[in-house]
């Protein structure tokens, strides 16, 4: 078949569907996640549920307070969100004024770490670096 | 089977039957085609969704949420429902299963094209199976889904579910940072779906996730099927879900794919009712539910329906068929109204100010506007993002329109200019949110422009393969 017969025909039409199909496979096969799907149901091995399971004792207590305080030492706000997430539906605002405050460190030297110990009382540790004290609002 | 499962599959299953077979009972004129019932199917999951968190809203706000009376009311609600539309189907059975348009010769000549046909079965069950795969391996592999799913959608969830008589508290300024003024669609159909099963499980995010994936597929190869032929919708079908980025936040359980569906509903239902030489008002309805329920999903839903309207009211003006334009407007607006009403509500009585609007002074927004540099920032962004959306399936899109032709006349009919104009208004306005955004430009372009794109992507993937010649075909079509 020449070019010119080629383009006429419906092969063109075929041709172009192959090509669509050709790089949406390609791109496929880059998004598909093989070590996920060798072990489907285990949903609990991920980065997120892994960071909240250590709030779950904390969270029963918790479950009193509509509003507590918040104080953690990363740089990141995601470690506040995901204890919000964790939490909810107690809100957590950032400072140490509600009567009961979460701590949540990722280090044993941090200087909100030190100011918390000095100037809060702790109520309870939790283990893993999470820990509820009294707020400055007592 | 155990009680949970049971649940689960009533929290999913009642409202969307009784959506499916609301749209099975009133379905608008036309003779029969296989591929509206595809149509009606995939309408039905998210309207049943936003059906169920609509009335999870409505009941939270009249009584109280934590009980389990919330369950059994709606259970019962929809049962009858189920019941009273399957009877008037059954008394109907004689009546003629009605479709979107009539068959088109080109349609007739791909099915009588053998090899063609084939390729096309083929190419597009290997596609979808193949993107199903991808989606459901991303799904597990973040249950609770990306950023924008745990930090904003399925938060508010679990404070709708957990919180009791303290479900507003979901609302507090104290959560700034997690978008307390978004609507409820999402959240509302989560928690309802926890509510049936008494337990809070990441299993019911992710069936949504799911339902709103298939449901995407589904309505675009439908409604291309109805309106273009086998082609169109295999190739249409292939484009999207070929495009990484859909999977990926398909996965990511963020309200930008189910605000997409509502999106390119809209779309595609206009484009019907324009197509439809009967000029059924059902349509009309069915658009502005699908308009409303986009709006009770994310605030851009509202800038989706005043785009709807000023397309509308170009193209009529143009034409000067100002009755025709007050017709279409009311049947919008009936189906959009119960909505649109709950919507205002929550706007009124609990939103607190959005983030966005509220830092904004008529000064500083028209100090934005002249701002050359916020422009010399913004319009390459766009461009970039553009250009490499997808994977680059763009260009590639562009080269098969050459290869397989499109129908020229197509690009002066209403049904494709009036989608034409509501995703260049989108863009338009989306590019101006940029302008003005009270963010740091750069990270807000950075942090939201490619999901802002996907959620036209649907509706510009129908808009796009909607003129495509069917693969076989030589004449123009009509319609």
């Amino acid at each position: 078949m020449d070019v010119s017969t080629f383009l006429r025909s419906r092969w063109r039409g075929i041709a172009g569907i192959l090509l669509v199909s050709a790089l949406a496979a390609y791109n496929l096969l880059g998004v598909v996640s093989w070590n996920r799907l060798r072990h489907p149901s285990d949903l609990d091995t991920n980065e997120i549920s892994t960071y909240i399971r250590r709030f779950d004792e904390l969270r029963d207590t918790l479950r009193f307070y509509r509003v507590a305080g918040y104080r953690d030492d990363g740089q990141d706000p995601a470690g506040w969100f995901l204890a919000q997430y964790a939490h909810a539906p107690t809100v957590l605002v950032q400072g140490a004024e509600p009567s009961v405050v979460v701590a949540n460190f990722h280090s044993d030297t941090s200087t909100m770490k030190q100011w918390v110990e000095d100037n809060l009382r702790l109520v309870q540790d939790f283990g893993q670096r999470v820990r509820l004290y009294e707020g400055l609002g007592q | 089977m155990s009680g949970s499962a049971i649940m689960m599959g009533t929290a999913f299953l009642l409202p969307i039957a009784a959506a499916w077979l609301a749209l099975e009972r009133w379905w608008p004129g036309g003779p029969t085609q296989r591929s509206d019932r595809l149509l009606r199917l995939s309408l039905a999951g998210p309207f049943g969704a936003g059906l169920s968190s609509l009335f999870f809203f409505v009941w939270a706000l009249a009584f109280d949420p934590s009980g389990r009376a919330m369950v059994i009311v709606e259970t019962v609600v929809l049962f009858l429902a189920v019941i009273i539309l399957f009877l008037m189907i059954f008394r109907n059975k004689t009546r003629e299963v009605t479709a979107c348009l009539p068959k088109s010769s080109s349609t007739a000549v791909s099915e009588s094209l053998f090899p063609g046909r084939l390729i096309n079965i083929v190419a597009c069950a290997g596609i979808a199976s193949l993107a199903l795969v991808s989606f459901i391996s991303r799904l597990l592999e973040s249950p609770h889904g990306g950023w924008d799913a745990w930090a904003i959608w399925n938060l508010r969830a679990r404070f709708l579910y957990r919180s009791g008589p303290f479900w507003t508290d979901s609302f507090s300024p104290e959560l700034f940072w997690s978008s307390p003024d978004y609507p409820l669609g999402l959240p509302g159909f989560v928690a309802s779906g926890w509510k049936f099963l008494g337990s809070e499980t990441v299993l019911i995010p992710m069936l949504v996730a799911i339902v709103f994936f298939l449901a995407i597929g589904g309505l675009l190869f439908a409604s291309l099927r109805c309106l273009t032929g086998q082609s169109a919708a295999v190739m249409g079908l292939i484009a999207l879900t070929g495009t990484p980025l859909f999977i990926r936040h398909a996965a990511f359980q963020e309200a930008d794919v189910p605000v997409a569906f509502f999106f390119l509903a809209t779309t595609a239902l206009m484009a019907t009712y324009d197509n439809d030489t009967t000029r059924h008002r059902g349509w009309l309805v069915l658009a502005g539910i699908a308009v409303s329920l986009a709006a009770w999903t994310k605030n851009e839903g509202l800038l989706f329906l005043l785009a709807l309207a000023t397309a509308r009211v170009t193209l009529r003006a143009f034409q000067k068929k100002w009755q025709q334009l007050g017709r279409e407007g009311l049947n919008l607006l009936l189906g959009a109204a119960p909505t649109l009403a709950v919507l205002v509500t929550f706007k009124i009585r609990l939103a607190p100010p959005s983030g966005f609007f509220s830092q904004l002074s008529w000064d500083t927004v028209c100090e934005k506007l002249f701002d050359w540099s916020r422009y010399q920032e913004t319009a390459p962004a766009f461009f970039k993002a553009m250009s490499t959306f997808g994977g680059s399936m763009g260009v590639l899109i562009i080269i098969t329109l050459i290869l397989v032709g499109f129908e020229r006349s197509g690009f002066r009919q209403k049904r494709w200019l009036s989608g034409m104009i509501v995703l260049g208004l989108m863009l338009i306005g989306y590019f101006f949110i940029y302008i003005v955004t009270p963010e740091r430009l750069s990270w807000h372009l950075a942090t939201s422009l490619n999901r802002l794109l996907l959620q036209l992507w649907p509706m510009t993937v129908f808009l796009v393969y909607l003129n495509l010649r069917e693969v076989g075909a030589s004449k123009s079509r009509t319609g």
